[in-house]
């Protein structure tokens, strides 16, 4: 699930991501990846200031003494999946499946099978008490496949045909329960093990996690959550639904997987328990040994294992320094989102699955700027059925009500659906069927999505915004898609609001050229910065080797920006930003100052930007953007921008770097990479 | 009463088709068995429809046997020829 502009997974090596410095972007004495450059690209985030080979040179002098010190075993860091945010550190704790431990081929002394039976239904109705547990939590979470397996599971525990299978195993061939429940398990998952398709081969996996939560209950361990030491982080290849669930959050610090994605058990599970978590790391856990010391850092997917003395030290500045800059905005950023002037601002959040919505209800965020809807598609072997979307919207506007949820449509390119759709791969999938275009092309997809999207809306305030415009033609194609499925439900007699909104993104140039036209088919305008300034600056975002040429301080993005915005305030129509622009204090600052008032970001970033609203003028933010649009270069623009805000950009030590695409920023899940 | 079907949806019954196919089946009072070849199981039981391992093309034997036979065989043979997409 690792998207474009997901910091590359690998070895990066020590020293390695001391690169030298590019730009004059501001960095600041950034020489370290623990120090906070939240918001850079990887090539920028790794970027460093002028004197970087010297400070290299000493700090690699540091770490080979450590690594000598410790009997060579070396310091490693992984960049994986940013899951779940947080800044913590603990030992490590290795979680080795349950069923890998050796059972023996033990047989029952006589008159040991009626317990045995007993231990057996007494698992099985326990572990039915925790699928209902687990499955409340993940219900209205994109189709996962976990939770139709979390379905299997249940209906397995349930089948008399396998529960009397099981206790036959203990009765007539006097096995102890739980070898009896693994041989009927096994017999059970063989012929999808041997089966043609990779899918059938790796769900068997899946089914047979149900073996190692019933013989968690067997054997009395809630095994891996109960030998966990208290504040440890857990360490693990894959971790199981039922692991997943056992796990305490008072007593786990943070779940590093090698497997798993951001849609992942582990990785929404640890969202909706607060635990950081990084997945994705490929065989970071092979590295691991028990009880050493891991650093994570949640919001950007980086983990250290056996971090030296520097990493340490800078690791920690980087916690005091997120601390106090909590309490500064605690100071500075209490209170509504209002300028010095005292216009008020309005701050939204962008987010991925339903699980995200309770985050955003515990922030200031006055609604959902952004629900990506891409995780429903690109999960699962089967596109997901209006039903579960319904739930899932429902789940996010009735937790926001009354705050407004703007629901975006299907936004992946086509070579995303290659595998249940059979559509061809594209030489450009960029420049291909993507977004709009898609779901023009797909009316059965786009009409299911539609009438999900209407249903919800009966429970809250719900907007519409169509991705990837490019004409007219599109928004008018597209509302008479979603009018059109308004009628139907209808008259099928089900509820919906009597007026949905519908607005269109900017992201495509073209739709800056027409921005007048495109007003009159739209309620609202939602400009897309991260497309808008790739396809403006014929820049691929997630190539490393341009990364420093990615700005949304290019002068043209600004003109573009102008624009757009003032040909919404022209024609009275709402406008919004929700790029990775958006969620920069620098960023917000200059969006703010040509006139775009709503700004919507990952939910991590919003307290920052709060607070520079709270320390600004509106007059004076116009008055730099009037300037900044008379700078001909970059440079220009930076050095402007720095001269003007630098003071309020500095809190944490890097004024006001440009924001770039990728998603360094926030939890990482904000990404657009999840459309490619 | 027994009808043959062909198993249409990608990858095939699966965890998800599987629950659909019993929950619908067990609806019915009739005993329903299903075949892949040799191999015939219990249609109302979800560990004999997961053992069947039925992928994408491979044909079926659905068969019942008690008062509701004919519809349990319709509504089963039409949730699997739908791709499992009708209505839950």
């Amino acid at each position: 699930m690792t998207g474009p502009g997901i910091t590359p997974k690998g070895e990066t090596p020590r020293g390695g991501a001391r690169v030298p410095h590019k730009k004059g972007a501001g960095n600041d004495g950034q020489g370290s990846v623990w120090r906070d450059s939240a918001r850079r690209a990887p090539a920028k985030r790794a970027g460093v200031e002028r004197a970087a080979s010297e400070r290299a040179v000493a700090e690699r002098g540091a770490t080979e003494h450590v690594s000598a010190g410790r009997g060579g075993a070396e310091t490693v860091l992984r960049s994986g999946v940013p899951a779940s945010g947080g800044l913590t550190s603990g030992p490590a704790h290795l979680v080795v499946p349950v069923e890998e431990k050796e059972f023996g081929d033990r047989v029952l002394a006589a008159g040991e099978e009626t317990r045995e039976i007993r231990r057996f239904r007494l698992a099985v109705r326990r572990s039915q008490d925790e699928i209902n547990a687990l499955r409340e939590c993940l219900l209205g979470e994109p189709s996962d496949p976990g939770l139709t397996i979390l379905d299997a599971h249940r209906m397995l525990l349930d089948d008399q045909d396998f529960q009397q299978r099981v206790i036959e195993g203990i009765r007539l061939r006097h096995r102890p329960a739980a070898l009896a429940l693994r041989e009927v398990v096994n017999e059970v998952i063989r012929p999808l093990e041997a089966a043609g398709s990779e899918y059938f081969r790796a769900r068997s996996a899946d089914l047979a996690d149900i073996r190692r939560r019933v013989t968690r209950h067997l054997e009395g361990t809630p095994a891996t959550a109960r030998l966990v030491p208290p504040g440890a982080v857990v360490v693990a290849v894959e971790l199981s639904p039922s692991e997943t669930t056992s796990f305490d959050p008072e007593v786990v610090r943070a779940l590093v997987t090698d497997h798993g994605g951001p849609t992942s058990h582990a990785a929404i599970l640890a969202r909706s328990r607060g635990i950081p978590a990084v997945v994705g790391l490929i065989d970071f856990s092979s590295h691991v040994r028990e009880g050493d010391r891991v650093l994570v850092d949640g919001h950007r997917g980086l983990v250290v294992l056996r971090p030296g003395p520097d990493e340490l030290r800078d690791f920690e500045a980087r916690r005091r320094r997120e601390a106090r800059r909590i309490r500064l905005r605690g100071e500075r950023g209490a209170g509504p989102a209002v300028t010095l002037d005292g216009h008020p601002v309005t701050l939204l959040a962008n987010i991925e699955t339903a699980a995200d919505a309770p985050n955003v209800v515990r922030t200031e965020a006055q609604g959902i700027g952004l629900y990506r809807t891409e995780y429903f598609y690109l999960l699962g072997p089967h596109l997901p059925d209006e039903e579960g979307q319904y739930r899932a919207y429902r789940k996010v506007v009735q937790a926001l009500k009354p705050r407004p949820v703007v629901i975006r449509t299907l936004d992946a390119g086509g070579d995303k659906f290659a595998a249940y759709l059979g559509t061809p791969r594209e030489m450009n999938p960029f420049l291909g069927v993507r977004g709009i275009r898609f779901s023009l092309s797909h009316p059965d997809i786009f009409r299911t999505q539609l009438r999900a999207i209407l249903r919800a809306s009966a429970h809250g305030e719900v907007r519409l915004l169509y991705p990837m415009v490019s004409s007219v033609e599109e928004v008018r194609a597209a509302n008479a898609f979603a009018d059109e499925a308004a009628a139907e439900l209808r008259r099928e007699g089900i509820a919906i609001a009597s007026r949905l909104e519908r607005g269109v993104m900017i992201e495509v140039p073209a739709a800056v050229g027409i921005a007048d036209f495109l007003a009159r088919e739209a309620d609202f305008f939602s400009i897309g910065s991260n497309d808008l300034i790739q396809y403006m600056l014929a820049v691929d975002r997630s190539n490393e080797k341009l990364a420093s040429m990615y700005d949304p301080f290019h002068p043209a993005v600004l003109r573009a920006l102008s624009y757009t915005i003032d040909v919404a305030r022209r024609t009275g129509i709402p406008v919004s930003s929700c790029g990775e622009m958006s969620g920069s204090p620098s960023g917000a600052a200059v969006l703010l100052g040509l006139g775009c008032t709503s700004l919507s970001m990952s939910p991590p970033q919003l307290d920052e930007v709060k607070t520079l609203v709270r320390q600004v003028s509106l007059v004076d933010l116009r008055r730099l953007a009037d300037e900044l649009l008379r700078k001909a270069t970059t440079d220009e623009v930076h050095a402007a921008v720095r001269a003007a805000l630098g003071h309020l950009l500095d809190t944490n030590g890097g004024p006001g770097a440009p924001p770039t695409g990728g998603t360094a920023s926030g939890r990482g899940l904000g990404t657009e990479g999840a459309r490619r | 009463m027994e009808e043959q079907v062909t198993v249409r949806n990608y990858p095939g019954i699966h965890a998800h088709p599987a629950v659909l196919f019993v929950k619908r089946a067990s609806l019915f009072k009739s005993e329903v068995s299903v075949s892949n070849g040799s191999l015939t199981v219990n249609g109302k039981s979800i560990m004999g429809v997961l053992m069947l391992a039925a992928e994408t093309g491979i044909v079926l034997t659905i068969r019942a046997t008690g008062p509701d036979e004919s519809e349990a065989v319709t509504a089963l043979v039409k949730l699997v020829d739908s791709k499992f997409e009708e209505g839950a």
